[in-house]
């Protein structure tokens, strides 16, 4: 049994730049932003990282192909710069290059960079590509993200017997608490709280999912450096730790998409990658230990069955935990408390490491009251790219000691 | 003993009433008023003439062995291709051999018989079995006769030299340069000529000439005959043809002019069709086709027709309807009208050809494979089995998924993929007899749709490259025929 | 006996994929009733995946009181009752398309 990286490597410092609709920045600009933050919070020169790591889904826009872009941007002193891509887990992809690379010891600090800049597109949304290969074009639907996902909601229902308007009103709770957390952080993309009337009252995007149960498209980076325990101490003696405890990732079989078992109204992948976190980080019981939790909320019903998917729900009772506040900023497990992908925004790349940042300021104790958690042991982050037959999911334990 | 072994139509969902064709184009040429009683079908956007042809052979072959084929050919004058067999296509849709004859027969309206005609010698000659798939979409313009009259709609006919439910007796054939109705080589509408003039010295004239010609080869009279089929959309010429032969007007199969319209190459094969659904045994049927001259047939049902009459034909799909109560729309599906489809519809979505050889079974036939290992029936063909407890590798047989069926395992509209029909409607589908896939869905709305309902697989259009002019074919998920309501 | 709250007409309610907004408020009668309808529009211009927008129709529910009192936020609040039954729901579609043709969809609350 491998020993997983559990307390190897520790979060230095981290940066993320106001997610949105950045006109004025270039991927270049947004690069420069988060990195130059996250030295400054790690209290270490750019000559300090000995590896980087870029996490980037769309290649058409700004940034090509591999990583010359982005070590060109950042003037990087010839170090290795390594570009991944895993749809949407892409920035938990970069951050487990630079951990694994600290936690096998080939180096001592490296550096986890995600990025998107969707906005030079010429219209909403993400660019069309065949994601899924050339066979899928000329076999499969010319599906959306929203059309994908909105068939967890048709399964889940028919599934657990739940009538549409019921489920509809639990995914209505988990728009609305994303609304109420993004409006209270500066860095979010979209800051406005709405009333679940305003929810209810929006037509269908794709059914049964409405406006407010979809993410958006935004422009961001967030970057993380990471080091040894040892280092960390000798940077900052006697300052809190912030330490991986899990890092864990599952990418479907083709089962899902092809084999008939699956019931379609949860992730396989997320169900696989969350209880090999907990067995890493040693967590027994997730509903008590886990203190929150950031998850890959790009439609509202993917946050419902993630609830699920993660052991934190018992199968068909995340609908009932969502309605009674448990995942509310002041229930038992905050999740989004900085508004998630719905408000804070969704630059895919950066996506991951967003989360990541949300999780370390928690357990730092860094951001105002109003929307802090209370004594938080465990953090949770939660990755889904791609769609729910054909997926990668990322699941991230922190800890702070 | 050679002759009709099978048969099969198809009309498309939507229907225009031609009113509306009036009520939006009449300001420009009232005169299209004369010809605005009834509606005609109008293929849906992701359908052609190929495609019709294609759901029209899969009724006719329906419990037949596709593997028992050896020729299939297909009639149109809107064929998507000049240059690619587009029988090929058809072909490769209804899950026939690779050691088979296939042709197009193509140039005029009686195409569709001509193609019947060698199939009945093929057959004859060879033995076996050959089909022949008809369809077509013509196009006239906006506010034109030609556009109320045309209706788009597909049949097919299978020959046979085993159990045939009519027998061949013999044919005779008429051929004139008659140029009433043209299309250049680069034309997409009709032109015609006046109408009295094709009326009087086309219908009138080569039908009863070609009807004369046979029963004078023969030794019969026209009023020996049981059933009479002739597309005409003259109102005044069929009474006078019928005048002309002294057949009573009950024995004359209706034209299907206020449910169809004239659907081209098809229309003579989907009256037979219509006819053949409602034979008694025993029956003597004239089959005349018109365009560029006639084809005149003779066949005579046998007592093996009522194995056949079990629902196949036309009559379902005349009762599977739904109003397209837009011009507009129409306008768009056709491409008579340029339409903004935003960014998106701009995408560049080349055709790899060698990648299309590859994997054209699975593509035209919906062609799967069924491991020897543990029985998983999966789609797209796999090398390694899909059962996570098998994974045997490279022990796949073929399965033809097409005329399988299957249920809804999931679904949505969407209204934000690009489609000319918003919502796009698509799901994941588990077959009948194992494997699954996600697929879109088409002639539904979301509303019609439910988790486990039964569907049926429909050869659509997948997308059309305007600038190659590659049209992509693929199947659909339709709710079965009797779930939609 | 359901309230509808009536958000000010042309004003954006926003969500991070698109936004909508009530263009007209408007009411159908049917059967001796009164159906309160709005027309609305909706853009979703910035979703992952894609720009679409459409008009939709919001039926609240048949008119009880027109707007009778304000809420906290200060918005007009009218007592409606839902329209539940199916057949009397097709109806109402029905003559909402042919009155305000090109919506693409029609909403029941």
């Amino acid at each position: 049994m491998a020993e997983g990286i559990r307390d190897k490597v520790v979060i230095l410092g981290m940066g993320c730049t106001k997610f949105g609709e950045r006109w004025d920045a270039g991927s270049d600009d947004l690069l420069i932003e988060a990195l130059t933050e996250a030295l400054q919070d790690a209290g270490i020169e750019k000559k300090d990282i000995q590896a980087a790591w870029l996490g980037i889904h769309i290649d058409e826009i700004n940034i090509g192909k591999g990583a010359t872009y982005a070590s060109g941007a950042l003037h990087t002193p010839f170090i290795p710069f390594t570009r991944v891509d895993n749809f949407c887990a892409s920035g938990t992809e970069a951050f487990r290059g630079a951990t694994y690379a600290v936690a096998s010891g080939a180096c001592e600090i490296a550096l986890a960079i995600g990025v998107e800049k969707l906005k030079d597109t010429g219209y909403g949304g993400l660019p069309d590509s065949p994601a899924f290969g050339q066979e899928a074009v000329l076999i499969g639907p010319n599906a959306t993200a929203p059309g994908m996902f909105a068939q967890l909601a048709t399964a889940y229902a028919a599934k657990y017997k739940i009538p549409m308007d019921k489920l509809k009103e639990a995914i209505t709770h988990v728009s609305w608490k994303s609304h109420q957390n993004g409006a209270k952080n500066p860095r979010a993309h979209l800051r406005r709280a709405v009333t679940k009337e305003q929810i209810m009252g929006a037509p269908m995007v794709a059914y049964p999912l409405g406006l407010f149960d979809c993410c958006g498209v935004s422009d961001g980076s967030a970057a993380a450096i990471v080091c040894t325990p040892e280092v960390f101490k000798k940077l900052k003696p006697n300052e809190p730790m912030v330490k991986v405890k899990a890092l864990q990732i599952s990418v479907s079989s083709g089962e899902e998409a092809m084999f008939t078992r699956w019931d379609g109204a949860g992730i396989i992948t997320t169900q696989t990658a969350s209880r090999k976190a907990y067995e890493e980080a040693g967590i027994k019981d997730p509903r008590k230990e886990i203190s929150m939790m950031e998850v890959h909320d790009c439609f509202s019903i993917t946050e419902l069955v993630t609830m699920e998917d993660l052991g934190i729900s018992p199968p068909g009772g995340a609908p009932e935990d969502i309605l009674s506040g448990f995942f509310d900023l002041d229930g038992q497990i905050p999740c989004q408390p900085d508004g998630g992908l719905k408000c804070f925004g969704h630059p895919i790349g950066a996506s991951g490491i967003r989360m990541i940042y949300e999780m370390y300021n928690q357990l730092l104790g860094r951001w105002p009251e109003d929307r802090a958690v209370k004594n938080p042991k465990f953090g949770l982050t939660h990755n889904l790219g791609g769609v729910p037959t054909q997926n990668v999911c990322s699941v991230a334990i922190f800890g702070v000691d | 003993m050679v002759g009709i072994g099978s048969f099969g139509g198809y009309v498309p969902r939507y229907r225009l009433n031609r009113m509306i064709i009036f009520g939006s184009m009449g300001w420009l040429n009232p005169v299209i008023i004369t010809n605005a009683r009834g509606e005609k079908a109008v293929a849906n956007f992701d359908e052609d003439s190929v495609t019709m042809a294609v759901a029209a052979g899969m009724d006719c072959l329906r419990g037949v062995d596709r593997q028992s084929i050896d020729a299939v050919y297909f009639a149109t004058t809107t064929a998507p291709y000049r240059e690619r067999q587009n029988a090929n296509i058809v072909a490769g849709a209804l899950g026939t051999r690779d050691e088979i004859r296939s042709a197009d027969f193509a140039g005029s309206l009686k195409s569709g018989t001509s193609a019947l005609l060698s199939a009945l010698e093929f057959v004859g000659y060879n033995g076996g079995k050959a089909v022949v798939c008809a369809a077509d979409c013509r196009l006239g313009k906006m506010a034109s006769t030609q556009e109320m009259v045309f209706g788009d709609a597909g049949a097919a006919i299978m020959v046979s030299d085993q159990d045939v439910i009519a027998e061949y007796k013999g044919s005779f054939s008429v051929s004139h340069d008659f140029v009433d109705h043209l299309r250049g080589a680069n034309t997409k509408y009709d032109r015609m000529w006046e109408e009295r003039w094709i009326r009087d010295v086309g219908y009138q004239q080569f039908i009863p000439q070609a009807v004369q010609g046979l029963c004078a080869k023969y030794g019969l009279s026209p009023s020996d005959f049981d059933r009479i089929i002739y597309p005409c959309y003259y109102g005044g010429a069929r009474k006078n043809i019928n005048k002309v032969l002294q057949v009573e007007q009950e024995k004359v199969q209706d034209d299907m002019l206020a449910t169809v319209g004239d659907s081209g190459s098809a229309h003579p094969l989907l009256m037979l069709a219509a006819a053949l659904e409602n034979a008694r045994p025993g029956e003597k049927i004239l089959l005349v086709s018109y365009g560029s001259g006639c084809d005149a047939l003779w066949f005579e049902v046998t007592d093996n027709i009522k194995k056949m009459q079990d629902g196949r034909g036309v009559s379902r799909w005349l009762a599977r309807r739904a109003d397209l109560d837009n011009y507009q729309k129409y306008l768009v599906w056709r491409g008579m009208a340029p339409a903004e489809t935003g960014i998106r519809g701009e995408t560049d979505k080349e055709t790899r050809w060698s990648l299309v050889w590859r994997e054209h079974k699975a593509i035209l036939g919906l062609w799967g494979s069924k491991c020897r290992k543990c029985g998983t029936q999966q789609y797209p063909p796999q090398r390694l089995c899909i059962n996570p407890d098998c994974q045997a590798l490279d022990e796949m047989d073929p399965v033809y998924l097409a005329d399988k069926g299957g249920t809804v395992f999931t679904y949505t509209g969407d209204m934000l993929a690009a489609s000319v029909n918003p919502p796009a409607i698509y799901g994941n589908v588990n077959f009948n007899g194992g494997g699954r896939t996600l697929m879109d869905f088409t002639d539904c709305t979301v509303e019609d749709l439910s988790v486990g309902m039964p569907v049926e697989f429909s050869f659509r259009i997948k997308f059309y490259d305007p600038k190659r002019d590659i049209t992509n074919y693929f199947w659909k998920a339709v709710p079965a025929v009797g779930e939609v309501k | 006996m359901a309230q509808h709250v009536h958000q000010p007409i042309g004003e954006e309610i926003r969500s991070i994929a698109g936004y909508y907004m009530v263009l007209e408020e408007g009411v159908l009668k049917y059967k001796d009733r009164e159906v309160l309808y709005l027309l609305e529009a909706a853009a979703a211009d910035t979703s992952c995946c894609g720009g679409a927008g459409m008009g939709f129709i919001m039926v609240p529910g048949y008119l009880k009181e027109l707007r009778g009192k304000r809420n906290e936020d200060g918005l007009w609040v009218s007592e409606v009752e839902r329209v539940e039954d199916e057949g009397e729901r097709r109806e109402i579609t029905g003559e909402l398309r042919a009155r305000h043709p090109g919506f693409h969809q029609i909403i029941f609350a």
